[in-house]
């Protein structure tokens, strides 16, 4: 919800300005206040009589409506000459569902969005070797990638620790793509993103983190977010 | 004709005396030491279920909880207090309590029940 106590949308300017554009003066008596507010969405509409740098093309507003209503949304807007206006933007929560793959690490779980991964595969021992820094990579169809073991990274207790044990699982992120050692994929499923609590998230901004989701047996899981783990 | 009810009605029922009494206070023992908590702050006490742990914090506190949708981070106040590690039992609870819209629950070895303290009675530590 958006505030400001200005002096408000001038009805008889919008009236006068649709006016001009072609609206007939009937349809405008009949109109309620709210769909004369919602008249400043019309494309190339504006009351400013000069053009500045920032507005008066009659542009902005058009963008704004559309694009909220290209996710589901809806755009309102109240306003009391001379006291201020309010717009709410409601924007669906469904923007907060995301295609993931759950993996298990020991006894925690993880999320991995589906986007992200390229493959997943088991690897075999002779398969990996060390690179310049001592880390380990796996050559797959000619390219050479970096693994990142998941357990190591995030001190995760579990018995999987033996490359062919696990899985790998290739990720593709902005800067380059790398491979996750887990334990095991445990299946796709969408989930609905949820932040983390703001105790934690004030405390420390952990790389790697996006978020997380509630299982459907109750149980939390972490969601990775590719580019933090780099 | 409908009962009208005034407002003094539910005033009447809050007693100013309460106020003269004390403060309402949670008591939870943690290593034979026992705490006090102003209940205005305490939301729920739950019993101990299963935590989510979250990487990179630190070790007080043991992570994340599911309550009832709603995810709450937890800290161990034995490990907070740089007090011995201490094996859950059965009585270990979570005293979720809330100060400034941020809910936060605390893993205690044991609660206790709710008493009244006089603010006379309330003694400012030495440091």
């Amino acid at each position: 919800m958006i505030k400001d106590d200005g002096k408000g949308l001038n009805k008889e300017a919008i009236m006068k300005k649709a006016m001009e554009n072609g609206l007939g003066g009937d349809e405008l008596g009949e109109m309620t206040d709210q769909e004369i507010f919602n008249l400043i969405f019309l494309p190339g509409f504006s009351t400013k009589e000069a053009v500045t740098e920032f507005s008066g093309r009659g542009v902005g507003m058009d963008v704004v409506a559309k694009n909220i209503e290209s996710v589901g949304g809806k755009i309102l807007i109240d306003s009391i000459e001379g006291k201020g206006t309010v717009i709410t933007l409601k924007i669906p929560l469904t923007l907060a569902i995301m295609e993931g793959m759950n993996i298990k690490v020991g006894k925690s779980c993880y999320t991995l969005p589906i986007m992200s991964i390229k493959e997943s595969f088991i690897p075999k021992p002779d398969e990996i070797f060390r690179g310049p820094d001592n880390n380990e990579m796996i050559m797959i169809r000619g390219q050479c990638y970096p693994i990142l073991r998941l357990h190591e990274r995030y001190q995760v207790k579990t018995e999987v620790t033996k490359i062919d044990e696990g899985i790998l699982i290739m990720l593709e992120g902005d800067t380059r793509t790398f491979c996750l050692f887990a334990d095991e994929l445990m299946g796709e499923q969408e989930v609905v993103v949820k932040t983390l609590p703001k105790y934690v998230s004030r405390m420390k901004k952990i790389d790697g983190l996006a978020g997380c989701t509630l299982l459907g047996d109750g149980n939390i899981s972490l969601i990775l977010d590719v580019e933090g783990l780099n | 004709m409908p009962e009208e009810f005034e407002e003094d009605e539910f005033e009447d029922e809050y007693d100013e005396e309460d106020d003269k009494n004390g403060g309402q206070y949670l008591t939870f023992s943690v290593e034979n030491e026992s705490y006090g908590l102003d209940i205005i702050y305490v939301t729920e006490i739950i019993g101990m279920q299963r935590v989510t742990e979250v990487p990179e914090l630190p070790e007080y506190v043991r992570g994340i909880i599911n309550l009832r949708g709603k995810i709450i981070p937890v800290m161990d106040i034995r490990l907070r207090f740089e007090k011995p590690f201490r094996e859950y039992d059965e009585k270990t609870c979570i005293v979720v309590v809330e100060i400034q819209d941020i809910s936060v629950g605390i893993i205690v070895d044991a609660v206790s029940e709710v008493i009244t303290i006089r603010e006379e009675e309330i003694v400012l530590p030495l440091i």
